[in-house]
């Protein structure tokens, strides 16, 4: 027997020291720069270095670019509210004081007999509305109501403008409706100041337009819109950043430790209430899982013949490609709460299982590690609900519990795993 | 023999050139080694780069009395870092087995070599010697293949003689169910 066994050792060593081996092309470089650092080869450090360098510089120019771009977006939104909101503004309030002033009012042709008197200023349905003003003179701006006019001008339209330089035998007239220019220009004049004096005090103070206004007129009502459309539009496009701790198990198994998802987004708003995102997130997966949910079918020809896996932890690595839909149900001026569903797909950068089997009636541990997984896209439906706060006019911060649901197995043994955790991301907008 | 002494010598004055000469001539037979005891090739190679940078980096502690024995000397200082630092891996990795196949293309097995056969049967044989759990595996090798007394084996990876010899008799008994399941199935196959 001894004999036998000494043979048998015999072969062993001879096997060991001339079994056939691929060398490969050995890796001198990197042994070379931990044995001899200072003689590492300076352009293979300072090409990294600098590449590294150069896509800093890269990230923060990018950065500068969009902070300057905000910035002066900012500014010509302001100038360009501020020239829409007063030319709004003007026409709103000519309007009302106009009303304001008692002497005005729309007339029909058998009324206009009864009227006697002077009135100062006639309101005209001009474009089939209220007066639009085309003509930036306002001091020279009368204003003719169109059914005052027994005989038609000259031109046969109902509704015109008539400028100073018309001449008033074009129109036919009846006494009662003499213009009084003088009275006219000075009451442009006043607004026109007027109106100046309160956006520039809106501006200085920090206030809404609105609000201002209604600070030196009470009876003024100014439509929300007016003000507001030109401040606050839709931005369009979004990214963002988000990521939180990631919680996983599979079926009745319990909880293992947390892993944690972080990733880029990218969106785009139909409008107020409709979203859509998609993005690349870091995911870092733990769970545990009985091992009658572990599929053997890809892993059965490098099983030991014979061994039953009880139960195993797994750590992975996935890169995550969501695509969703969010849905704003409550959309307020800086908050909002949100819902959002979609699928994910799941790309397996990294797999470790650690099983407990039993292998021939005894108890054992064993380590799997797989890092080319070839073994399809798993793919899982999410379900979030959040809430989102603006903090400025382009960033916005939002947190959102999830749940992920399996649509397919995930990794070697396709474990159906569920997935729930919270979110937490800040978003820009883009204009 | 000689210019062994030189290599050495310009590895122990840190010469670029002779290190990577020494690499060179010493790179297989390491890798041979480590991959007895590591199951994975890719961490077999990154071991045996472990190994030759605690080498050169412990170089002055090497002795050699006698010239005519350098070339020994030399060979059983690098199996022995080599050892050495796949053990520490496999402590670190707690002794827990590994599963997954060998891939094909780590064998280095030309068909057209008269001692192609041969071969194969060395290349199995590694891979029971591989199948074998760690534990069993590291005493195995370093007992029946290395030349390890027990003694020495119990210092080394701090365990009793006890252990280890109850380990190199477990890891033979496998090592025959292995090679019985082997014959079993070349006759089943015939």
């Amino acid at each position: 027997m001894q004999h036998v066994e000494n043979d048998m050792d015999d072969l062993f060593q001879r096997a060991a020291q001339n079994y056939p081996l691929q060398n490969g092309k050995g890796d001198w470089e990197s042994i070379a720069k931990r044995i001899n650092p200072s003689q590492a080869d300076p352009k293979s450090v300072l090409p990294l270095q600098k590449k590294s360098n150069k896509k800093l510089i890269a990230c923060l120019l990018l950065f500068a670019a969009f902070l300057t771009r905000d910035l002066l977006l900012q500014k010509a939104t302001t100038k360009l509210s501020y020239r829409t909101a007063l030319s709004d503004l003007m026409k709103e309030k000519e309007n009302i004081i106009l009303n304001d002033l008692g002497k005005e009012k729309i007339v029909s042709v058998a009324e206009q007999k009864k009227i006697t008197g002077n009135y100062s200023r006639i309101l005209i349905p001009y474009s089939g509305n209220n007066f639009i003003n085309e003509s930036s003179k306002f001091k020279q701006v009368h204003f003719y109501h169109k059914e005052n006019f027994i005989k038609s001008n000259k031109n046969n339209q109902n509704n015109y403008l008539v400028t100073e330089e018309t001449n008033d035998s074009n129109i036919l007239t009846t006494p009662a409706y003499k213009i009084r220019e003088r009275s006219h220009n000075l009451l442009m004049d006043n607004l026109e100041k007027e109106v100046e004096k309160v956006l520039i005090a809106a501006k200085t103070e920090n206030i809404t337009l609105e609000n201002s206004l209604a600070k030196n007129n009470k009876n003024v009502n100014y439509k929300k819109a007016t003000t507001t459309a030109v401040l606050s539009q839709k931005k369009i496009f979004y990214i963002g950043l988000e990521g939180g701790p990631d919680f996983s198990k599979v079926r009745s198994a319990s909880f293992n430790n947390p892993g944690f998802d972080a990733g880029l987004l990218a969106g785009m708003s139909i409008n107020n209430k409709l979203s859509f995102e998609t993005g690349i997130i870091w995911n870092k997966k733990n769970y545990r899982s009985e091992g009658t949910q572990f599929s053997m079918d890809k892993v059965k020809s490098t099983m030991p013949a014979g061994m039953i896996i009880n139960n195993l932890e797994s750590e992975s690595s996935l890169i995550e490609i969501p695509l969703t839909i969010q849905y704003n149900f409550i959309h307020k001026k800086n908050s909002g709460l949100f819902i959002s569903t979609g699928i994910s797909v799941y790309i397996m950068t990294k797999e470790k299982n650690m099983y407990n089997v039993t292998m021939n009636g005894t108890a054992e541990k064993t380590t799997g590690m797989y890092e080319k997984n070839n073994y399809g896209l798993p793919a899982v439906a999410s379900i979030s609900a959040g809430y989102v706060h603006k903090v400025s006019k382009y960033l916005e911060l939002r947190i959102a519990p999830f749940l992920k649901i399996p649509l397919q197995g995930m990794g070697v043994g396709s474990l159906p795993i569920t997935s729930t955790g919270l979110h937490a991301g800040i978003i820009h907008r883009f204009k | 023999m000689e210019k062994t002494l030189a290599i050495l010598n310009g590895c122990r004055e840190n010469n670029p050139k002779y290190q990577k000469i020494f690499y060179d001539n010493y790179n297989a037979f390491a890798l041979k080694i480590v991959f007895r005891y590591i199951y994975n090739y890719e961490e077999a190679l990154e071991v045996t780069n472990d190994g030759f940078v605690k080498f050169f980096l412990q170089i002055e502690k090497f002795r050699h009395d006698m010239e005519a024995d350098l070339e020994r000397l030399l060979t059983g200082w690098v199996k022995r870092i080599m050892i050495n630092t796949a053990i520490d891996l496999l402590r670190k990795k707690m002794l827990l087995p590994e599963i997954g196949g060998i891939p094909e293309y780590v064998w280095d097995i030309k068909d057209k070599n008269p001692t192609a056969e041969q071969m194969i049967i060395y290349k199995d044989l590694i891979t029971l010697v591989k199948k074998l759990p760690p534990a069993y595996r590291i005493v195995f090798n370093m007992h029946v293949i290395d030349g390890y007394t027990h003694i020495e084996i119990a210092e080394i990876l701090k365990i009793p003689v006890g252990t280890s010899k109850s380990n190199l008799l477990r890891a033979r008994a496998l090592m025959q169910k292995y090679l019985n399941q082997k014959e079993e199935l070349t006759v089943c196959s015939m």
